[in-house]
């Protein structure tokens, strides 16, 4: 009787083994599916991540498709093929617009057909505040404010005293100069566009410039690369012949396109320095390559040549060439040091100011940076 | 009338200020940003026609003036016509005559025009060194002295590989010194020289005070 | 022949342009002239091919098939304010271009703010201190050059402080509304102006063999692509 049991019970389980080695227990293809919206961001980014759950030979490879959907537009964005390496994979999306719903779909083949086996979805969302910028936001917000306060004191009559800079000094002599010899003055306010801050800057030396050109009745040309600063530079010169009380003396052809390309420009402007021999040269504002051409067949003409630009490529060029340069922020301080108006002057102080403070926080940065405090360096100066 | 002239302009610029600002630092506005740049190549496609206006009518006012120098004012004209017909009409029809006549007149003569333009560098940058070379003050000497060995540096063998070491030296702490020192400098300037336009308190832009 | 032709062409006019550096000549002013209407020429189309149709015209229709209001509407916007700059032309309505300039200005500046600040100044300012994770001014260097003097020990010891020196130098050298005989400005003056000096000279040198390789190259397209040219020709 026991022989019989045992019997039954062997026979029971080699059946039960038969049974499984027959037809296989169909595997059950799995991976695990993150689909996350990135912080700190503008609302376009997520990430997918994929972890299959299959060994290699269950499981070869999936198929990941990743759809955005965004306004009811279902598009989609990825298809490809993850190796089973049974470790997990991370997919950067990229969306167009935020909102979108990032929708990722996982497919195996299945006896010859492509089968879904898990999806997970994430809408991205836009960030109010990205706290990587934190120390640009503070140190934007902490220098306008510095600046307020510094024109609303200079306003209300406080001294201001602003070091000399030569090359600004001497732009009453170059045009003296230019006027006793009988010669024009020629203006080039860089080659850049009007977003270009040098080229504002630059158009703010063309005021003083304009009114002392008109002071004197000496004939001015500007000569522009840019359509839309040919267009402001035109009503700087005819508001400074105006505030100098010569408005007759404004003539607009002598604000004038010279040309289309960097090259052409400077061809042209040679070719109008060589004809009617300038007895100053103001290039002042942005310039590439063809500052050089412009500041030595300036000085072939034998007229004074001042120059400045933020350009730091170009500075050299201009020292090497010119009578007096403006350095890099010099550009920028002329308008302050040229109207002398307080509110100008109240920002050149702040600038300073400020200047000062973040020059104190780099030594600090420095001492503490030498017995092992990384603070500053890790949370301020980043 | 002050209003749309003064007023406003200004008042669009405090506020495209702040917005063009606010989209740098929150990160939720990124997708209007570039929205709001789309702009940015219309308006600048737009000021284009200024350009040409301006080039014309200089042109014509020279030569009324100047009857001798009318023949340079007439290539100038034919140039530009035939150059924006060919490249408008040749986009059209691919591979036409006119597309041919453009690309022939943009490598054979826009392409070697700015090539030797460019290449008159080679000698305004030599009489510069001349002249530079003359002035006796120190700064210039300086100047000079650094930019020979610079030069050297980057052409030396044999014994002369000394100026290799040193214009290394030169390129690598005094150089990067300096232009570092200014970049910061430039930096703060035009952040300055931003706040002041979005505060108002720069107004060139539109012609004066 | 027709490459021949211009290419003969392209060789004359870069003969013209150098006929300058002697005098003022009227094939220098051909050539001028010829280049200020190409280049204008050249402008135009490319707004128009490469600004217009894709960035305004195809976007437009673009939304208007796809019924995005909105943003149709807002490229209109813009089309009109650019627009506006033709009132240039007008003395009475040029005011109007204002408003473009306006808002290329504004957003052009207040864009600019944080970039600049975070680029040009605060990561300027970061490698001051520290470069690769390494503190500039580093005493271990100094000390490895005292028990072991020798050429690239000194250059190491003095690299970081030498950099920083110049960097804090060039900076006090732009402060504007001090005083010159306040001691920090007066001392620091002369070693920011020869580091500036020594910078300036430097990229002056560095360039100047790559501006003489210019001239070269240009030669080289007189000599070498367009003789052969005529001489196959001839021959």
């Amino acid at each position: 009787m026991k022989k019989i049991a045992v019997l039954i019970i062997i026979i029971a389980f080699a059946l039960m083994s038969a049974y499984g080695q027959n037809d296989s227990a169909p595997i059950e293809p799995k991976c695990k599916l993150e689909v996350e919206d990135v912080k700190n961001d503008g609302g376009t980014k997520a990430e997918v991540y994929i972890t299959p759950q299959n060994n290699p030979e269950e499981v070869d490879e999936y198929n990941l498709k990743i759809f955005s959907e965004f306004e009811g537009q279902k598009r989609k964005l990825k298809d490809i093929k993850i190796i089973n390496n049974q470790k997990r994979i991370r997919i950067p999306v990229n969306t167009d617009n935020v909102n979108t719903n990032v929708i990722a779909e996982v497919y195996v083949q299945q006896e010859g057909q492509s089968v879904k086996i898990n999806s997970a979805s994430v809408k991205t969302k836009g960030a109010w505040f990205d706290i990587k910028l934190i120390n640009s936001f503070v140190a934007a917000i902490f220098f306008i404010s510095l600046i307020m306060y510094l024109v609303s004191r200079a306003r209300k009559g406080g001294s201001l005293f602003v070091r000399k800079i030569p090359g600004l000094e001497e732009i009453d002599n170059a045009v003296g100069r230019a006027t006793e010899m009988g010669k024009p003055v020629f203006y080039i306010p860089g080659l850049s566009t009007i977003r270009d801050v040098a080229t504002i800057a630059s158009l703010n030396i063309l005021r003083s410039v304009g009114q002392k050109v008109a002071h004197y009745a000496t004939p001015l040309k500007v000569l522009n690369r840019d359509p839309v600063v040919l267009g402001v530079a035109q009503e700087v010169v005819h508001e400074a012949y105006l505030s100098a009380g010569r408005p007759d003396l404004y003539n607009e052809d002598d604000v004038y396109f010279a040309a289309g390309s960097q090259f052409a420009f400077a061809s042209v402007a040679q070719g109008a320095m060589v004809r009617e021999k300038p007895g100053a040269v103001f290039l002042l504002g942005m310039f590439w390559a063809e500052s050089l051409i412009l500041a030595e067949t300036a000085n072939s003409v034998g007229a004074i040549q001042i120059a400045g630009t933020d350009a730091t490529a170009q500075i050299p060029f201009f020292i090497a060439s010119c009578d007096y340069t403006l350095i890099g922020e010099e550009l920028y301080a002329a308008s302050a040091y040229l109207s002398r108006a307080p509110k100008l002057l109240g920002t050149l102080k702040a600038q300073d100011y400020f200047k000062a403070v973040l020059l104190a926080v780099t030594i600090l940065a420095l001492i503490t940076n030498l017995i092992g405090i990384d603070f500053i360096i890790d949370y301020i100066l980043k | 009338m002050n209003f749309w002239k003064r007023r406003l302009p200004l008042a669009l610029t405090v506020i495209y200020g702040l917005a063009g600002f606010a989209m740098q630092i929150i990160p939720a506005l990124n997708g209007y940003r570039d929205i709001q740049n789309s702009w940015m190549p219309i308006l600048f496609g737009f000021s284009i026609a200024i350009g040409v206006a301006s080039l014309t009518k200089y042109h014509f006012t020279k030569m009324r003036r100047q009857p001798e120098e009318r023949v340079y004012s007439i290539i100038t004209f034919i140039s530009l016509v035939v150059m924006a017909v060919a490249g408008l009409i040749g986009m059209s029809q691919d591979g036409g005559v006119f597309t041919k006549l453009f690309d022939n007149l943009f490598s054979y003569v826009y392409v070697p025009l700015q090539a030797t333009i460019f290449s008159l560098l080679a000698f305004y940058i030599t009489s510069a060194a001349y002249r530079a070379f003359k002035v006796s003050e120190w700064i210039s000497t300086l100047l000079l002295v650094s930019g020979f060995i610079v030069m050297l540096g980057r052409v030396a063998f044999g014994p002369l590989m000394v100026f290799g070491k040193l214009s290394e030296w030169i390129m690598a702490v005094p150089t990067v010194a300096a232009m570092r020192g200014l970049l910061i400098g430039i930096g703060l300037g035009i952040m300055a020289t931003a706040i002041k336009i979005i505060l108002g308190i720069e107004r060139s832009y539109l012609g004066g005070e | 022949m027709g490459t021949i032709l211009w290419s003969t062409f392209a060789v004359f006019l870069t003969l013209s342009i150098f006929s300058f550096l002697i005098k003022d000549n009227p094939f220098y002013k051909f050539a001028e002239h010829l280049f200020a209407g190409i280049s204008v020429g050249y402008l135009v189309v490319i707004t128009f091919t490469q600004i217009f149709i894709p960035r305004v015209w195809k976007p437009l229709m673009n939304s208007i098939d796809t019924g995005n209001i909105l943003r149709s509407a807002f490229l209109i916007i813009g089309v009109f304010i650019g627009l506006l700059y033709l009132s240039r032309a007008s003395n009475k309505y040029s005011w109007l271009s204002r408003y473009p300039i306006s808002i290329v200005v504004g957003f052009g500046s207040g864009f600019a703010i944080a970039p600049s600040l975070n680029a040009r100044v605060l990561k300027q300012l970061h490698s001051t201190v520290v470069e690769d994770g390494q503190s500039l001014l580093n005493i271990q260097k100094i000390i490895a050059f005292f028990r072991d003097p020798s050429f690239s020990s000194l250059y190491n010891a003095t690299y970081g402080p030498l950099l920083v020196i110049g960097v804090l130098v060039v900076l006090i050298y732009f402060f504007f509304s001090f005083k010159n005989d306040n001691p920090v400005i007066k001392y620091t003056r002369t070693p920011a102006l020869l580091y500036m000096m020594v910078g300036f000279g430097a990229a002056f040198g560095y360039t100047f063999m790559a501006r003489i390789s210019l001239f070269v190259d240009r030669m080289n397209f007189i000599l070498n692509r367009w003789w052969p040219l005529i001489q196959n020709k001839l021959m």
